[in-house]
């Protein structure tokens, strides 16, 4: 049972708060109520961005203000709003309040939750939606990985805390399940140590509300969800709340960076957002420019992704790294959205459909894709097997363009054309597969050092597979001195050629 | 006609502040009905900024109300409205800009105060 001295005690804190003065208020009239966009007239102080609210209870928020009325867009229902009626300022930006407590919960654009649980109680701290990001002085080059768990990206396009790195391809190719196997292998940090653990924001913007459901349950059954939020505005919300969910996603990854945190986003996807924009600024009115876009559109995407930051040790040393998602039409990456976001991010994954239907998963085409931070986002361990490997590629993809007019081969390109395959074949890997460095390590360095040569390509995952437990159950030393992230010593190198050679003895085609 | 031409006929009705009737009829002569029903709307709202509404819950001391407030808005007119809904005090409307000093709306923002 409550008590009530605790209720008069909790009124009384929540009283003095409160302020007698009075308020001034602007006012203004609801001229016409169109897709979404009320004009109104009067509102003379309104301010560009305020939040304004109507007679019965929704909001909105100015997004043009011309010389005699002003053009709001609706944040809520607006069915029953009226030529007539009344709209008042309320003197507040557009704001969510985040805490802990957000930690584990699905919430819409403006901080309602979604998942039928109730609103936290704790008076959280309240996140300006639209911020400028932080300036050149308060930042640090990226220089600590975000283990990703996929093998590819962690040897070929690493990625860093507090870098941007957009994940690019047709629909149905794996864009999400990338994002969402980086969200999940957080975990590793979470329970390891060494590194600081992640919190991750998942922003799911106009995706089906079956998709985003299906994520959630995966999220939830790996245990994901302990260490992030989910904000959806899915297809069937209104575009204004479309427009503004990244924002509300990164709002919250900035509450945790200021705490000296560090924090993972995905925005899945931008497309779709800019798709959002472009409906609100047609029904604003607002000239059209290429593909019907307004003229902002890359303003749009550049101030959400430039809050993706690395902070130095006197602001605290938190991150944002962010991790956009861009669904291309017919493998077109130079479509005006993907040109845009491409320009904006430190580099890309781009996903290719013939890759994926050959059986090459994740799809990554290792030629355009990129990570303009490099070896930095790199730990040395990392950095000392995967330069081979990528040299091997290089001369393995030109050769293979060449030994397809089917001419006698030497022994010598033969040979550097079966490393290819074999490494290749190496590099797939399974959803929901992530590895830890330690076995990531062993994969590569396993295929770079020949011990693949005479596998058939075809073998190549369950010697992988077999490898990895073999040395997980026979050496688990070799696996305690691969997680530390610097450069293995010659004992441990010479461990793990002795260990190699024993578990290929044991290993039959 | 523009929308600006017509602001400014509306502008050109008034001799000494006061709409001028004279001039109304000769200008309404020459717009069509279109232009009319703007040339209306932009007088309506010229005469509400000339204007100050006070809404009271009791029409009570009016006088002295009025005396205080023409210092504060010189050079518009004030009207008084009666609304028995704001309990107490008052609440002064100038254009678009409403000063609220009613017990009605303190007592419902103490009310959405609590519940937050």
């Amino acid at each position: 049972m409550v008590n009530s001295d605790e209720i008069i005690k909790q009124l009384e804190k929540g009283l003095s708060s409160f302020s007698l003065d009075t308020k001034l208020q602007n006012v203004g009239e609801v001229q016409t109520n169109t897709d979404g966009v009320i004009v109104a007239s009067g509102l003379s102080k309104a301010m560009m961005g305020e939040l304004v609210s109507f007679e019965n209870g929704t909001i909105g928020m100015v997004l043009n203000l011309d010389e005699d009325n002003i053009s709001i867009i609706l944040l809520g229902e607006g069915d029953d709003i009226k030529e007539g009626d009344r709209v008042k300022t309320t003197g507040r930006m557009l704001s969510i309040s985040v805490s802990e407590d957000l930690i584990g919960r699905v919430i819409d654009p403006l901080g309602e939750p979604l998942d039928g649980k109730a609103k936290p109680r704790k008076q959280g701290k309240e996140m300006s939606l639209e911020k400028i990001a932080a300036g050149v002085v308060e930042r640090e080059p990226v220089n600590t990985p975000l283990k990703t768990g996929i093998k590819a990206i962690d040897a070929m396009f690493p990625i860093g805390r507090g870098q941007r790195e957009l994940i690019i391809g047709d629909r149905g190719l794996g864009k999400t399940a990338i994002a969402v196997d980086t969200i999940i292998n957080q975990k590793n940090n979470q329970k390891n140590g060494g590194l600081k653990p992640v919190t991750c924001v998942y922003v799911a913007i106009g995706q089906k509300q079956s998709r985003i459901a299906q994520i959630i349950d995966k999220l939830k059954e790996t245990e994901a969800i302990d260490y992030t939020i989910v904000v959806v505005a899915s297809a069937a919300d209104p575009a204004s709340l479309q427009y503004l969910a990244p924002y509300a996603g990164v709002a919250i990854a900035e509450y945790f960076m200021q705490k000296g945190e560090d924090a993972l986003v995905v925005y899945d996807d931008l497309t779709k957002h800019a798709w959002a924009y472009r409906q609100i600024s047609l029904v604003l009115k607002r000239p059209a420019g290429r593909e019907a876009y307004p003229g902002d559109i890359f303003y749009l995407h550049s101030r959400l992704l430039e809050r993706a930051v690395r902070l130095n040790r006197e602001e605290g040393g938190g991150s944002i790294t962010a991790l956009p998602i861009i669904e291309t039409q017919g493998n077109d990456v130079s479509a005006y959205i993907p040109t845009n976001v491409i320009s904006i991010t430190d580099g890309q994954i781009y996903l290719e459909g013939d890759l994926f239907y050959s059986g090459i998963r994740p799809a990554i085409n290792i030629g355009t894709s990129v990570s303009r931070v490099g070896g930095a986002a790199q730990t040395p361990e990392m950095k000392s097997v995967s330069g081979k490997m990528k040299l091997e590629l290089a001369q393995y993809r030109e050769m293979a363009s060449f030994a397809q007019f089917g001419s006698e081969l030497d022994p010598a390109t033969a040979a550097q054309l079966d490393r290819g395959r074999r490494t290749t074949e190496m590099l797939k890997q399974p959803q929901y597969g992530a590895l830890t460095e330690a076995l990531e390590y062993l994969s590569i360095w396993v295929v770079t050092n020949g011990y693949a040569d005479d596998v058939p390509a075809t073998e190549v995952s369950r010697f992988e597979k077999e490898y990895h437990n073999f040395i997980k159950a026979t050496y688990p030393k070799i696996i305690t001195a691969l997680s530390k992230g610097s450069k293995p010593d010659e004992e441990t190198l010479k461990q793990l050629q002795k260990a190699t050679q024993e578990f290929k003895k044991g290993f039959s085609v | 006609m523009i929308k600006k031409q017509i602001k400014k006929l509306a502008a050109a009705s008034y001799t000494k502040n006061q709409l001028d009737e004279k001039k109304v009829k000769k200008i309404v002569k020459f717009l069509s009905r279109q232009e009319l029903r703007e040339y209306i709307k932009i007088l309506k709202e010229l005469e509400k900024g000339k204007q100050i509404t006070v809404v009271v819950p009791h029409l009570y001391k009016e006088k002295d109300i009025e005396k205080q407030l023409s210092g504060v808005f010189a050079g518009k007119k004030i009207v008084f409205k009666q609304d028995q809904s704001l309990l107490a005090g008052l609440r002064v409307e100038n254009n678009d800009l409403v000063y609220e000093l009613s017990l009605k709306d303190t007592l419902e923002n103490l009310k959405s105060h609590i519940n937050a």
